[in-house]
Protein backbone atom coordinates (compact mmCIF):
# COMPACT_ATOMS: atom_id res chain seq x y z
CA UNK A 1 0.00 0.00 0.00
CA UNK A 2 1.23 3.46 -0.83
CA UNK A 3 2.04 5.85 1.97
CA UNK A 4 1.72 9.62 2.32
CA UNK A 5 4.67 11.58 3.72
CA UNK A 6 2.50 14.63 4.30
CA UNK A 7 -0.23 16.89 2.97
CA UNK A 8 -0.41 20.68 2.92
CA UNK A 9 -4.10 21.52 2.72
CA UNK A 10 -3.33 25.11 1.73
CA UNK A 11 -0.02 25.52 -0.03
CA UNK A 12 1.43 28.55 -1.80
CA UNK A 13 4.92 27.11 -2.29
CA UNK A 14 4.29 24.36 -4.89
CA UNK A 15 2.20 25.60 -7.83
CA UNK A 16 0.81 29.00 -8.84
CA UNK A 17 -2.28 29.88 -6.79
CA UNK A 18 -3.43 27.86 -3.79
CA UNK A 19 -2.66 24.14 -3.93
CA UNK A 20 -3.57 21.11 -1.96
CA UNK A 21 -0.21 19.33 -2.03
CA UNK A 22 0.14 15.59 -1.45
CA UNK A 23 3.60 14.10 -0.85
CA UNK A 24 3.89 10.35 -1.59
CA UNK A 25 6.50 8.36 0.34
CA UNK A 26 9.25 6.37 -1.32
CA UNK A 27 11.79 7.11 -4.03
CA UNK A 28 14.54 5.05 -5.74
CA UNK A 29 16.54 7.98 -7.13
CA UNK A 30 18.17 9.29 -3.93
CA UNK A 31 19.45 12.45 -5.63
CA UNK A 32 22.22 14.13 -3.60
CA UNK A 33 20.82 17.29 -1.99
CA UNK A 34 17.22 15.98 -2.10
CA UNK A 35 14.68 18.48 -0.75
CA UNK A 36 12.65 15.83 1.13
CA UNK A 37 15.13 13.04 2.04
CA UNK A 38 12.87 11.58 4.74
CA UNK A 39 10.22 10.91 2.08
CA UNK A 40 12.63 8.58 0.20
CA UNK A 41 11.66 5.81 2.62
CA UNK A 42 8.64 3.83 1.40
CA UNK A 43 7.58 3.24 5.02
CA UNK A 44 7.64 6.91 5.97
CA UNK A 45 4.38 8.66 6.86
CA UNK A 46 0.85 7.32 6.93
CA UNK A 47 -1.18 4.85 4.88
CA UNK A 48 -2.93 6.15 1.80
CA UNK A 49 -6.52 4.97 2.25
CA UNK A 50 -9.98 5.67 0.80
CA UNK A 51 -10.41 7.94 3.81
CA UNK A 52 -7.39 9.99 2.63
CA UNK A 53 -9.02 10.42 -0.79
CA UNK A 54 -12.31 11.41 0.79
CA UNK A 55 -10.64 14.06 2.93
CA UNK A 56 -8.69 15.43 -0.05
CA UNK A 57 -11.85 15.65 -2.14
CA UNK A 58 -13.59 17.62 0.56
CA UNK A 59 -10.73 19.98 1.29
CA UNK A 60 -9.98 20.77 -2.37
CA UNK A 61 -12.94 23.18 -2.26
CA UNK A 62 -12.95 24.08 1.44
CA UNK A 63 -14.21 27.65 2.11
CA UNK A 64 -15.34 27.71 -1.54
CA UNK A 65 -11.74 28.30 -2.67
CA UNK A 66 -10.62 26.68 -5.93
CA UNK A 67 -7.37 24.87 -5.29
CA UNK A 68 -5.01 23.01 -7.57
CA UNK A 69 -3.97 19.49 -6.78
CA UNK A 70 -0.18 19.11 -6.56
CA UNK A 71 1.34 15.64 -6.37
CA UNK A 72 4.92 15.42 -5.10
CA UNK A 73 7.15 13.05 -3.18
CA UNK A 74 9.17 10.97 -2.74
CA UNK A 75 8.50 9.73 -6.20
CA UNK A 76 4.80 9.61 -7.05
CA UNK A 77 5.27 7.83 -10.39
CA UNK A 78 7.51 4.94 -9.27
CA UNK A 79 5.89 1.50 -9.80
CA UNK A 80 4.93 1.24 -6.12
CA UNK A 81 3.01 4.56 -6.06
CA UNK A 82 1.55 5.09 -9.51
CA UNK A 83 -1.63 3.08 -8.90
CA UNK A 84 -2.47 5.19 -5.84
CA UNK A 85 -1.69 8.39 -7.75
CA UNK A 86 -3.99 7.28 -10.55
CA UNK A 87 -6.79 6.45 -8.10
CA UNK A 88 -6.46 9.87 -6.52
CA UNK A 89 -6.27 12.04 -9.61
CA UNK A 90 -8.90 10.15 -11.61
CA UNK A 91 -11.51 10.59 -8.90
CA UNK A 92 -10.51 14.24 -8.33
CA UNK A 93 -10.84 14.82 -12.08
CA UNK A 94 -14.27 13.22 -12.08
CA UNK A 95 -15.51 15.40 -9.22
CA UNK A 96 -13.80 18.63 -10.35
CA UNK A 97 -13.42 18.40 -14.14
CA UNK A 98 -11.73 21.80 -14.53
CA UNK A 99 -9.30 21.56 -11.64
CA UNK A 100 -5.58 21.83 -12.48
CA UNK A 101 -3.41 18.86 -11.55
CA UNK A 102 0.39 19.21 -11.28
CA UNK A 103 2.79 16.29 -10.78
CA UNK A 104 6.47 16.47 -9.81
CA UNK A 105 8.49 13.40 -10.89
CA UNK A 106 12.17 12.47 -11.00
CA UNK A 107 11.67 10.49 -14.21
CA UNK A 108 11.96 12.35 -17.48
CA UNK A 109 8.85 12.38 -19.59
CA UNK A 110 10.74 10.41 -22.28
CA UNK A 111 11.50 7.64 -19.76
CA UNK A 112 7.86 7.47 -18.78
CA UNK A 113 6.65 7.42 -22.41
CA UNK A 114 9.15 4.68 -23.24
CA UNK A 115 7.66 2.45 -20.55
CA UNK A 116 4.36 2.48 -22.43
CA UNK A 117 2.70 1.61 -19.14
CA UNK A 118 -1.07 1.66 -19.06
CA UNK A 119 -1.41 3.38 -15.69
CA UNK A 120 1.18 6.03 -16.55
CA UNK A 121 -0.63 6.78 -19.80
CA UNK A 122 -3.91 7.15 -17.92
CA UNK A 123 -2.25 9.43 -15.37
CA UNK A 124 -1.01 11.66 -18.21
CA UNK A 125 -4.55 11.86 -19.55
CA UNK A 126 -5.71 13.55 -16.35
CA UNK A 127 -2.64 15.71 -15.68
CA UNK A 128 -2.27 19.35 -16.67
CA UNK A 129 1.37 19.85 -15.91
CA UNK A 130 4.40 17.65 -15.24
CA UNK A 131 7.64 18.94 -13.73
CA UNK A 132 10.15 16.27 -14.70
CA UNK A 133 13.74 15.11 -14.17
CA UNK A 134 16.07 14.20 -11.33
CA UNK A 135 17.37 16.90 -9.04
CA UNK A 136 20.95 17.63 -10.12
CA UNK A 137 22.81 19.45 -7.41
CA UNK A 138 25.39 21.08 -9.71
CA UNK A 139 22.51 22.59 -11.69
CA UNK A 140 20.78 23.95 -8.58
CA UNK A 141 19.01 27.25 -9.20
CA UNK A 142 16.61 28.50 -6.54
CA UNK A 143 15.34 31.29 -8.79
CA UNK A 144 13.59 28.85 -11.17
CA UNK A 145 9.83 28.74 -10.71
CA UNK A 146 8.51 25.29 -9.66
CA UNK A 147 11.93 23.59 -10.07
CA UNK A 148 15.07 22.89 -8.08
CA UNK A 149 17.66 22.45 -10.86
CA UNK A 150 17.92 23.77 -14.41
CA UNK A 151 17.74 20.30 -16.08
CA UNK A 152 14.16 19.94 -14.85
CA UNK A 153 11.37 21.01 -17.18
CA UNK A 154 7.80 22.30 -16.88
CA UNK A 155 5.70 20.40 -19.42
CA UNK A 156 2.06 21.30 -20.03
CA UNK A 157 0.05 18.34 -21.26
CA UNK A 158 -2.97 18.08 -23.52
CA UNK A 159 -5.41 20.88 -24.02
CA UNK A 160 -5.92 21.73 -20.35
CA UNK B 1 -13.18 38.40 36.30
CA UNK B 2 -15.74 40.43 38.29
CA UNK B 3 -18.54 38.46 36.67
CA UNK B 4 -16.77 35.23 37.56
CA UNK B 5 -16.39 36.32 41.16
CA UNK B 6 -20.10 37.15 41.32
CA UNK B 7 -20.94 33.63 40.20
CA UNK B 8 -18.51 32.15 42.71
CA UNK B 9 -20.13 34.26 45.42
CA UNK B 10 -23.47 32.66 44.72
CA UNK B 11 -25.05 34.96 42.14
CA UNK B 12 -27.70 32.95 40.27
CA UNK B 13 -27.62 34.86 36.96
CA UNK B 14 -25.76 33.34 34.02
CA UNK B 15 -22.19 34.64 33.86
CA UNK B 16 -22.74 36.16 30.39
CA UNK B 17 -25.60 38.32 31.67
CA UNK B 18 -23.60 39.52 34.67
CA UNK B 19 -20.70 40.34 32.38
CA UNK B 20 -22.81 42.27 29.88
CA UNK B 21 -24.25 44.36 32.71
CA UNK B 22 -20.78 45.19 34.04
CA UNK B 23 -19.58 45.92 30.50
CA UNK B 24 -22.50 48.24 29.91
CA UNK B 25 -21.59 50.19 33.03
CA UNK B 26 -17.96 50.39 31.92
CA UNK B 27 -18.92 51.59 28.45
CA UNK B 28 -20.92 54.41 30.08
CA UNK B 29 -17.96 55.27 32.31
CA UNK B 30 -15.71 55.38 29.25
CA UNK B 31 -18.18 57.68 27.54
CA UNK B 32 -18.21 60.03 30.55
CA UNK B 33 -14.42 60.13 30.61
CA UNK B 34 -14.24 60.77 26.87
CA UNK B 35 -16.70 63.65 27.11
CA UNK B 36 -14.84 65.16 30.05
CA UNK B 37 -11.59 64.97 28.11
CA UNK B 38 -13.21 66.34 24.98
CA UNK B 39 -14.59 69.32 26.90
CA UNK B 40 -11.22 69.92 28.48
CA UNK B 41 -9.51 69.95 25.10
CA UNK B 42 -12.23 72.24 23.71
CA UNK B 43 -11.61 74.72 26.51
CA UNK B 44 -8.06 75.33 25.30
CA UNK B 45 -7.27 78.57 23.54
CA UNK B 46 -6.65 78.40 19.77
CA UNK B 47 -3.27 79.91 20.61
CA UNK B 48 -2.22 76.53 22.02
CA UNK B 49 -1.95 75.26 18.44
CA UNK B 50 -1.70 78.46 16.49
CA UNK B 51 -0.54 76.96 13.23
CA UNK B 52 -3.47 74.57 13.03
CA UNK B 53 -6.16 77.13 13.66
CA UNK B 54 -4.79 80.05 11.71
CA UNK B 55 -3.97 78.44 8.38
CA UNK B 56 -7.23 76.85 7.40
CA UNK B 57 -5.90 73.38 8.17
CA UNK B 58 -8.86 72.50 10.41
CA UNK B 59 -11.99 72.13 8.36
CA UNK B 60 -15.12 73.60 9.92
CA UNK B 61 -13.27 75.90 12.31
CA UNK B 62 -15.18 79.08 13.11
CA UNK B 63 -13.09 81.33 15.39
CA UNK B 64 -16.15 82.94 16.93
CA UNK B 65 -17.40 79.50 18.08
CA UNK B 66 -14.13 78.37 19.62
CA UNK B 67 -12.09 75.32 18.70
CA UNK B 68 -14.96 72.99 19.49
CA UNK B 69 -16.34 73.87 16.04
CA UNK B 70 -13.36 72.10 14.51
CA UNK B 71 -12.81 69.32 17.03
CA UNK B 72 -16.40 68.06 16.98
CA UNK B 73 -15.68 66.56 13.55
CA UNK B 74 -13.09 64.22 15.02
CA UNK B 75 -13.89 60.75 16.31
CA UNK B 76 -14.29 59.80 19.95
CA UNK B 77 -13.68 56.14 20.37
CA UNK B 78 -13.97 53.36 22.87
CA UNK B 79 -11.14 50.92 22.25
CA UNK B 80 -11.48 47.22 22.63
CA UNK B 81 -8.80 44.68 23.46
CA UNK B 82 -8.65 40.98 24.36
CA UNK B 83 -11.98 39.54 23.23
CA UNK B 84 -10.40 36.06 23.07
CA UNK B 85 -9.23 36.20 26.71
CA UNK B 86 -12.59 37.61 27.85
CA UNK B 87 -14.46 34.70 26.28
CA UNK B 88 -12.03 32.22 27.81
CA UNK B 89 -12.73 33.63 31.27
CA UNK B 90 -16.49 33.61 30.78
CA UNK B 91 -17.16 30.36 28.93
CA UNK B 92 -13.84 28.54 28.56
CA UNK B 93 -13.58 28.86 24.78
CA UNK B 94 -12.96 31.67 22.30
CA UNK B 95 -14.76 32.83 19.15
CA UNK B 96 -13.18 30.13 16.99
CA UNK B 97 -16.04 28.00 18.38
CA UNK B 98 -19.73 28.48 17.67
CA UNK B 99 -20.56 29.08 21.31
CA UNK B 100 -17.79 31.66 21.63
CA UNK B 101 -18.87 33.45 18.46
CA UNK B 102 -22.44 33.69 19.71
CA UNK B 103 -21.37 35.51 22.86
CA UNK B 104 -18.80 37.56 20.93
CA UNK B 105 -21.57 38.94 18.74
CA UNK B 106 -23.65 39.92 21.78
CA UNK B 107 -20.66 41.76 23.25
CA UNK B 108 -19.92 43.58 19.99
CA UNK B 109 -23.58 44.44 19.50
CA UNK B 110 -23.60 46.14 22.90
CA UNK B 111 -20.56 48.26 22.01
CA UNK B 112 -22.09 49.16 18.67
CA UNK B 113 -25.54 50.01 20.06
CA UNK B 114 -24.17 52.15 22.86
CA UNK B 115 -21.83 54.10 20.58
CA UNK B 116 -24.72 54.72 18.18
CA UNK B 117 -26.84 56.02 21.07
CA UNK B 118 -24.05 58.28 22.33
CA UNK B 119 -23.51 59.62 18.84
CA UNK B 120 -27.14 60.62 18.55
CA UNK B 121 -27.42 61.99 22.04
CA UNK B 122 -24.21 64.03 22.20
CA UNK B 123 -23.85 64.85 18.48
CA UNK B 124 -20.28 63.60 18.56
CA UNK B 125 -18.65 60.88 16.46
CA UNK B 126 -18.60 58.07 18.98
CA UNK B 127 -17.32 54.76 17.65
CA UNK B 128 -15.88 51.36 18.55
CA UNK B 129 -12.22 50.96 17.75
CA UNK B 130 -10.64 47.50 17.53
CA UNK B 131 -7.23 48.23 18.94
CA UNK B 132 -3.90 46.42 19.16
CA UNK B 133 -3.19 48.61 22.24
CA UNK B 134 0.56 48.52 21.61
CA UNK B 135 1.46 49.41 25.19
CA UNK B 136 -1.67 48.57 27.18
CA UNK B 137 -1.74 44.99 25.83
CA UNK B 138 1.36 44.39 27.95
CA UNK B 139 0.89 46.70 30.96
CA UNK B 140 -2.72 45.58 31.44
CA UNK B 141 -1.65 41.94 31.29
CA UNK B 142 1.08 42.58 33.89
CA UNK B 143 -1.54 44.05 36.22
CA UNK B 144 -3.99 41.24 35.51
CA UNK B 145 -1.36 38.60 36.28
CA UNK B 146 -0.45 40.34 39.51
CA UNK B 147 -4.08 40.38 40.62
CA UNK B 148 -5.36 37.04 39.34
CA UNK B 149 -2.26 34.95 38.67
CA UNK B 150 -1.74 32.64 35.72
CA UNK B 151 -4.94 31.38 34.10
CA UNK B 152 -4.72 29.00 31.16
CA UNK B 153 -5.45 30.64 27.78
CA UNK B 154 -6.00 33.96 29.57
CA UNK B 155 -2.88 35.11 31.39
CA UNK B 156 -0.37 32.39 30.51
CA UNK B 157 1.09 34.76 27.92
CA UNK B 158 2.56 38.25 28.11
CA UNK B 159 -0.07 40.26 26.22
CA UNK B 160 -3.79 40.61 25.65
CA UNK B 161 -4.81 39.59 22.15
CA UNK B 162 -5.36 42.38 19.63
CA UNK B 163 -9.04 43.48 19.69
CA UNK B 164 -11.27 40.74 18.27
CA UNK B 165 -8.43 38.84 16.62
CA UNK B 166 -8.11 35.09 16.69
CA UNK B 167 -5.20 34.47 19.14
CA UNK B 168 -1.91 34.53 17.24
CA UNK B 169 -0.88 31.01 18.26
CA UNK B 170 -4.03 29.37 16.82
CA UNK B 171 -3.15 26.95 14.03
CA UNK B 172 -5.87 28.08 11.65
CA UNK B 173 -6.00 28.53 7.87
CA UNK B 174 -6.04 31.93 6.17
CA UNK B 175 -9.58 31.30 4.98
CA UNK B 176 -10.95 30.14 8.33
CA UNK B 177 -9.38 33.16 10.04
CA UNK B 178 -11.05 35.52 7.58
CA UNK B 179 -14.36 33.65 8.03
CA UNK B 180 -14.23 34.20 11.78
CA UNK B 181 -12.97 37.78 12.00
CA UNK B 182 -15.22 39.00 9.17
CA UNK B 183 -18.22 38.13 11.35
CA UNK B 184 -17.09 40.75 13.87
CA UNK B 185 -15.34 43.53 11.94
CA UNK B 186 -18.70 44.98 10.86
CA UNK B 187 -19.46 45.95 14.46
CA UNK B 188 -16.50 48.34 14.53
CA UNK B 189 -17.38 51.82 13.37
CA UNK B 190 -14.07 53.51 14.20
CA UNK B 191 -11.43 51.15 12.82
CA UNK B 192 -10.13 47.61 12.70
CA UNK B 193 -7.67 45.44 10.84
CA UNK B 194 -7.48 41.76 9.94
CA UNK B 195 -4.07 40.16 9.67
CA UNK B 196 -2.97 36.98 7.99
CA UNK B 197 0.56 35.72 8.47
CA UNK B 198 2.02 34.43 5.21
CA UNK B 199 5.30 32.69 4.37
CA UNK B 200 7.82 35.07 2.78
CA UNK B 201 7.90 32.87 -0.37
CA UNK B 202 4.37 33.93 -1.26
CA UNK B 203 5.87 37.00 -2.93
CA UNK B 204 6.66 34.63 -5.82
CA UNK B 205 3.06 33.45 -6.04
CA UNK B 206 0.98 36.45 -7.02
CA UNK B 207 -1.97 34.27 -7.99
CA UNK B 208 -2.15 32.87 -4.45
CA UNK B 209 -1.98 36.38 -2.98
CA UNK B 210 -4.76 37.46 -5.29
CA UNK B 211 -6.93 34.54 -4.17
CA UNK B 212 -6.37 35.44 -0.51
CA UNK B 213 -7.04 39.17 -0.99
CA UNK B 214 -10.15 38.48 -3.06
CA UNK B 215 -11.38 36.11 -0.39
CA UNK B 216 -11.00 38.85 2.25
CA UNK B 217 -12.76 41.40 0.03
CA UNK B 218 -15.61 38.97 -0.69
CA UNK B 219 -16.07 38.66 3.08
CA UNK B 220 -16.27 42.44 3.56
CA UNK B 221 -13.09 42.77 5.57
CA UNK B 222 -12.78 46.59 5.85
CA UNK B 223 -9.00 46.67 6.28
CA UNK B 224 -6.95 43.65 5.32
CA UNK B 225 -3.22 43.11 5.78
CA UNK B 226 -0.90 40.35 4.62
CA UNK B 227 2.08 40.04 6.97
CA UNK B 228 5.36 38.74 5.64
CA UNK B 229 8.67 38.48 7.42
CA UNK B 230 11.44 40.61 6.00
CA UNK B 231 14.93 40.55 7.50
CA UNK B 232 17.69 42.87 6.38
CA UNK B 233 21.44 42.51 6.98
CA UNK B 234 22.62 45.84 8.40
CA UNK B 235 26.16 45.18 7.09
CA UNK B 236 25.74 44.06 3.48
CA UNK B 237 22.12 44.96 2.79
CA UNK B 238 20.98 41.42 1.86
CA UNK B 239 17.21 41.00 2.32
CA UNK B 240 15.25 37.80 2.91
CA UNK B 241 13.74 35.81 5.73
CA UNK B 242 16.71 34.65 7.83
CA UNK B 243 17.41 33.72 11.40
CA UNK B 244 20.23 35.50 13.19
CA UNK B 245 22.90 35.05 10.50
CA UNK B 246 23.14 36.66 7.08
CA UNK B 247 23.52 33.90 4.44
CA UNK B 248 25.51 36.26 2.24
CA UNK B 249 28.13 37.77 4.57
CA UNK B 250 27.69 35.87 7.86
CA UNK B 251 26.91 38.99 9.88
CA UNK B 252 24.69 38.76 12.98
CA UNK B 253 23.72 42.40 12.66
CA UNK B 254 20.23 41.67 11.36
CA UNK B 255 17.25 44.00 11.40
CA UNK B 256 13.98 42.10 11.56
CA UNK B 257 11.09 43.93 9.98
CA UNK B 258 7.68 42.69 11.14
CA UNK B 259 4.29 44.28 10.90
CA UNK B 260 3.53 43.99 14.60
CA UNK B 261 0.64 46.43 14.36
CA UNK B 262 -0.61 48.72 11.62
CA UNK B 263 2.68 50.32 10.67
CA UNK B 264 6.27 49.30 9.97
CA UNK B 265 8.79 50.51 12.54
CA UNK B 266 12.15 48.93 11.81
CA UNK B 267 13.28 46.00 13.92
CA UNK B 268 10.40 44.83 16.11
CA UNK B 269 12.87 44.02 18.88
CA UNK B 270 13.69 47.70 19.24
CA UNK B 271 10.35 49.34 18.57
CA UNK B 272 7.97 47.29 20.73
CA UNK B 273 7.61 46.32 24.37
CA UNK B 274 8.25 42.83 25.73
CA UNK B 275 4.59 41.80 25.45
CA UNK B 276 4.28 42.67 21.77
CA UNK B 277 7.65 41.04 21.05
CA UNK B 278 6.38 37.84 22.64
CA UNK B 279 3.15 38.10 20.66
CA UNK B 280 5.10 38.48 17.43
CA UNK B 281 7.19 35.41 18.23
CA UNK B 282 4.10 33.34 19.07
CA UNK B 283 2.50 34.03 15.68
CA UNK B 284 1.96 31.07 13.38
CA UNK B 285 1.73 31.24 9.60
CA UNK B 286 -1.79 30.68 8.30
CA UNK B 287 -0.77 29.03 5.05
CA UNK B 288 2.23 27.00 3.86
Amino acid sequence: MARIAGIYWDDTAAAPGISLSVYFSGCHFHCPGCHNPEAQDFNYGEDFTPETIREILMKLRKNGVERRLSILGGEPLCPENRRAVYDLISICRKVYPRMKIYIWTGYTIEELFAENNEIINMIFKHTDCIIDGRYEQDKRDITLPLRGSSNQRIIYLGEN
Amino acid sequence: MLAKQDVENGCQDPIEEIFLKILDRKIHEAKDMLIERFNWICSQSPASAKFMYENGTMLGYHPEEGIRSALKHGTIVIGQLGLAETLQILIGCDHTTEKGMELAKRIEQLFKDRCAEFKKKYKLNFGVYYTPAENLCYTAMKKFQKKYGEIKNVSDHEYFTNSIHVPVWHDISVFDKIDIESQLTGYSSAGCITYVELPSGVKNNIEALETIVNYAMDHDIPYFACNLKLDCCEDCGYQDEMNDTCPQCGSHNISQLRRVTGYLTGSYKKAFNWGKQKETEARVEHIH
